[in-house]
C-alpha cells in the first residue's frame, strides 16, 4: 500500500497514487456481499424492452443515406492522418500521437463500446480507406468491386487470427512501450491499415472484419454488453424473406460484411454498425433498438469456444496491461524491486525476454486456474458436462469483469492524463507551434484522485454484479437448480470473486502515468 | 548488445566527446544560454528539494547529443548543486542495468554535460542520480535521437503493397471475366 498523494513526482517519474487501502478493504467487501446476494438471487425476466430509434423520422433520414458513414468517418481518419504524421514526421519526444491514440482513442473508445456498441467499427478509418480502395467509389454502390471475393479459409473461421494478433500487438504495445513512442504508435497504425486493406482485395465482403480484426472483436465482445443493437424488426419477415437483399446486397445496399442473417441475428458480437441493412432492405424490416444494458450477455444464444478463449484472454490481458504500468511490474527509477528487474536477474537475457516470459505467464496464470476450476464445477456437477463446456458456458460471465475493468483503468487515465492533449493541439507535430495558445501550458487533471478511485471501485463492482448474474444465467443452463447444481457452480463464482479482487489489487498499487514518458 | 558495447566504448571516450565542443567552435553555454545554438529541448523537474533543467543539443551531421543538466535548490535564492552526478541513457526497450553509468562533474558554470553518442534513432531515457547528506535523489527525463531514415521506404512499401495488390485484383477479375465457369 502506498502513502503518496495522486500523481506525485516520485524521482522524475510521474506516479499515480492507487486506491487508498479503506476503498480497497471496502471494495473487496462489497465483492464479497454482491457475489452471494445475486447469484443466488432468482433471476425475474422482466424489463426487456426495445426502443426503435429508426421509427423517428430524422434518424430514419440519417440512415437510408449511403453518405452517412462516409461523412462520419472522414474527421476521424484525418485524426488518423494526423497521427501518421506526427508519428512518422514530427518532432519524437513529444507530440500529439501517442496521447491522441493511446489516452484518448484507446481509452474512451471502450466508454464508446459500453455506450454505443460497435460505433467504432461504424467510424472506422481503415474500413473507410479499404472500402474506397476496394469499392472504387466513396460511398455509392458498386456491384463489381475490385476484390478476388475469395472465401476466407474454413478452417479459419473464427476468431484466432484475432486473439492472436490482440497478444502479439500487446506484446509489441507494451514490450516496445509503443505508447510513449510517437514512431511506433504511428507504425502500429500503419500496420493495422494495411492488416484491414489488403484483404479487402482478396477476400469477399469485409472478412476480416468478421474474423481478424482484433478491435472489431474485443469490441465485439464488449459491445454485448451496450444499449444499442441493429436488429430485424419482426424476425418472421426476414426469414420468409426469397430475396435476402441485406445478406446478398442489391443496388441500394452492399451484402451484410460480416455475412449476418438478421432474421437469427441475436448478439451484437459480428454486427458492425454499418447501416447498409437499412439501405438494402425492401420491407424497411431493419431497426435501430435502444435496449437495457448487458442484454446480449445475459441472454447470449450460442456460447462458443474461441469467444470464451477471447473473453478469458480479454481478462488477463487487461489485467496485464494495467500490472504492466506499475511500479512493481517495471521501476524506471531504479529504487524499488520490480518483477522485470526480478525476470532480468533470473534469465540474465534482456528485457525483452523478461517481459515476455512475465507476459506468458500473466496469461498463462487466469487460464489455467478458469481451466482447473471449470474441470472441479464438472466434477462436483458429474452429470457427463465436459469441463471444456463448463469453461465456454462460464467465460462469457468474465466479459462484464474485464470490460468494467478495463474501463475503470481507462478512466484513470482519461482523467488524470487527457488533459495533456490541450497543449498538443497546439503544435501537435512538435514543431514549436502555437495554434490555439495552449502549447507550453500546463493544464489540471479533469477530475480529482477523491472522484478517479471512487469511480474505479464503482465500475469494477458494476462489473462484478453484472458477472455474477451472466454466471447464474449460465450455471442454470448447464446445471439446473437447487442441491447439487449450486455446488457445482460454486468453484466458478470464487473464481470471478478472485478476479474482481485481482482489478481492485492491481488499482491500489501506483501508476506510473504515461504522460510523464512522453 | 551491441548498442550497449557501442555505448560503453562512447562512454570510455567521453571527454573526448565533451572537449570537442572547443573544437567545433562552441563556446560554454549553461541551459539558460544557448547562444549561438538553440536546444532541442529544456524541460524542468522539481526533485526533492532541487530544480533540475535538462537540456540538450543536436550535433549535426552525428548521432550524438550532448545533455546538459543544470541542478540548484529551490530556495528563492537558489545554489546550485556541487557534488558529481551520475548518468545513465537507454533505449525505451533497453535494460537499463544493463547499461553503463558515466559520473559527470559540474563545470564553471555550474551545468553537468555529457556527450552520448547512439547507434539507433529513436526514443530514449535519461535518468540522473545525485546525493547530498539527505540521501541520493534520481530523476528521469526523455529525449530523441535522429529521425529513421526508413520512414519512406515504410510509407512507400506500404502504398507500393496497396497498389499491387489491387493490380492483381484487376488482372485476376479480368482473367475470370475471360474465361466463365472458373467460380471463387
Ligand atoms: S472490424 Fe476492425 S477494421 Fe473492421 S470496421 Fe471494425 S475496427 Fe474497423
Ligand atoms: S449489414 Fe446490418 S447486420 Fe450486417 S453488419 Fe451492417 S448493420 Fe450489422
Amino acid at each position: 500500500m502506498n502513502d503518496h498523494s495522486c500523481c506525485e513526482v516520485d524521482n522524475g517519474v510521474h506516479l499515480m497514487a492507487g486506491l487508498p487501502p479503506w476503498m480497497f478493504y471496502f471494495g473487496v467487501a462489497a465483492i464479497l456481499v454482491i457475489s452471494f446476494a445475486f447469484y443466488f438471487k432468482k433471476e425475474s425476466d422482466g424489463g426487456d424492452w426495445r426502443l426503435d430509434l429508426s421509427r423517428l423520422a430524422p434518424v430514419n433520414y440519417l440512415l437510408s443515406r449511403r453518405w452517412l458513414q462516409f461523412a462520419v468517418q472522414v474527421p476521424i481518419l484525418l485524426l488518423f492522418l494526423v497521427v501518421l504524421y506526427a508519428g512518422f514526421f514530427g518532432d519524437q519526444r513529444i507530440n500529439i500521437a501517442p496521447v491522441l491514440t493511446w489516452t484518448i482513442w484507446w481509452g474512451l473508445l471502450v466508454f464508446v463500446i459500453l455506450l454505443l456498441g460497435k460505433f467504432w467499427c461504424f467510424a472506422c478509418p481503415w474500413d473507410m480507406v479499404a472500402s474506397i480502395t476496394s469499392r472504387l467509389r466513396f460511398w455509392r454502390v458498386n456491384r463489381e468491386p475490385l476484390t478476388s471475393g475469395l472465401k476466407w479459409p474454413r478452417q479459419a473461421r473464427n476468431i484466432t487470427l484475432a486473439i492472436g494478433l490482440f497478444i502479439a500487438l500487446t506484446w509489441l504495445e507494451l514490450g516496445y512501450k509503443v505508447t510513449t513512442s510517437p514512431y511506433a504508435t504511428a507504425m502500429m497504425g500503419l500496420i493495422m491499415l494495411l492488416m484491414v486493406v489488403l484483404p479487402a482485395f482478396v477476400f469477399e465482403k469485409k472478412s476480416f472484419c468478421r474474423y481478424g480484426c482484433l478491435v472489431g472483436r474485443i469490441s465485439g465482445l464488449y459491445a454485448n454488453m451496450a444499449p444499442v443493437e441493429v436488429r430485424a424488426r419482426d424476425r418472421q419477415v426476414c426469414l420468409d424473406c426469397k430475396t435476402k437483399d441485406c445478406y446478398v446486397g442489391n443496388d441500394r445496399g452492399y451484402a451484410c460484411p460480416t455475412g449476418l442473417n438478421l432474421g437469427t441475428l441475436k448478439e451484437n458480437t459480428y454486427c458492425t454498425m454499418c447501416t447498409e441493412c437499412f439501405k438494402s432492405c425492401p420491407s424497411d424490416n431493419v431497426a435501430l433498438n435502444i435496449r437495457p444494458f448487458a442484454s446480449d450477455i445475459l441472454h447470449y444464444p450460442k456460447p462458443r469456444t474461441d469467444e470464451a478463449v477471447l473473453a478469458v484472454i480479454l481478462l488477463a490481458l487487461t489485467a496485464f496491461h494495467g500490472l504492466t504500468m506499475t511500479p512493481l511490474w517495471e521501476d524506471l527509477t531504479g529504487t524499488s524491486p520490480s518483477l522485470i528487474a526480478w525476470l532480468n536477474g533470473v534469465f540474465g537475457l534482456g528485457p525483452l525476454f523478461s517481459f515476455t516470459v512475465g507476459m506468458i505467464a500473466i496469461l498463462a496464470v487466469p487460464f489455467l486456474l478458469y481451466q482447473g476450476l471449470s474441470w472441479l464445477s464438472a466434477r462436483i456437477a458429474g452429470s457427463g458436462i465436459s469441463p471444456w463446456r463448463v469453461l465456454v458456458a462460464f467465460a462469457y460471465s468474465l466479459i462484464p469483469i474485464a470490460l468494467f475493468y478495463h474501463l475503470a483503468h481507462n478512466a484513470m487515465h482519461v482523467a488524470m492524463e487527457g488533459q495533456a492533449i490541450l497543449p498538443l493541439l497546439s503544435d501537435p507535430f512538435g514543431y514549436g507551434w502555437n495554434l490555439f495558445g495552449t502549447a507550453g501550458q500546463t493544464y489540471a487533471a479533469l477530475l480529482g484522485d477523491q472522484t478517479v478511485w471512487a469511480t474505479q471501485v464503482l465500475l469494477v463492482l458494476t462489473g462484478h454484479v453484472i458477472g455474477i448474474k451472466v454466471a447464474a444465467r449460465a450455471g442454470d443452463r448447464l446445471f439446473g437448480r437447487g442441491g447439487r447444481a449450486i455446488w457445482a457452480q460454486t468453484p466458478l463464482l470464487f473464481a470471478m470473486i478472485l478476479f474482481s479482487f485481482g482489478s481492485l489489487w492491481i488499482m491500489h498499487l501506483d501508476m506510473n502515468m504515461r504522460t510523464s514518458l512522453m | 548488445m551491441t548498442r550497449i558495447r557501442l555505448l560503453s566504448l562512447v562512454i570510455l571516450i567521453l571527454p573526448g566527446v565533451v572537449q570537442a565542443h572547443h573544437i567545433r567552435g562552441i563556446p560554454h553555454y549553461s541551459s539558460q544560454d544557448h547562444y549561438p545554438e538553440t536546444p532541442v529541448y529544456e524541460v524542468d523537474q522539481v526533485v526533492d528539494g532541487y530544480d533540475v533543467t535538462f537540456t540538450y543539443y543536436e550535433i549535426p551531421g552525428q548521432m550524438a547529443l550532448d545533455l546538459a543538466m543544470y541542478i540548484r535548490d529551490t530556495l528563492p535564492e537558489p545554489t546550485p548543486y556541487e557534488g558529481p552526478v551520475n548518468f545513465l541513457v537507454w533505449g525505451r526497450h533497453e535494460d537499463p542495468d544493463q547499461t553503463h553509468p558515466f559520473t559527470a562533474y559540474r563545470n564553471a558554470t555550474n551545468v553537468y554535460k555529457v556527450g552520448w553518442v547512439y547507434e539507433d534513432a529513436g526514443a530514449y531515457y535519461v535518468r540522473i542520480v545525485f546525493s547530498d547528506d539527505q540521501g541520493e535523489h534520481r530523476a528521469v527525463f526523455d529525449l530523441s535521437v535522429g529521425e529513421s531514415s526508413r520512414t519512406w521506404t515504410y510509407l512507400g512499401g506500404s502504398v507500393a503493397l496497396v497498389v499491387m495488390a489491387a493490380a492483381a485484383t484487376g488482372i485476376i477479375r479480368k482473367k475470370r471475366r475471360r474465361s466463365p465457369g472458373t467460380s471463387s
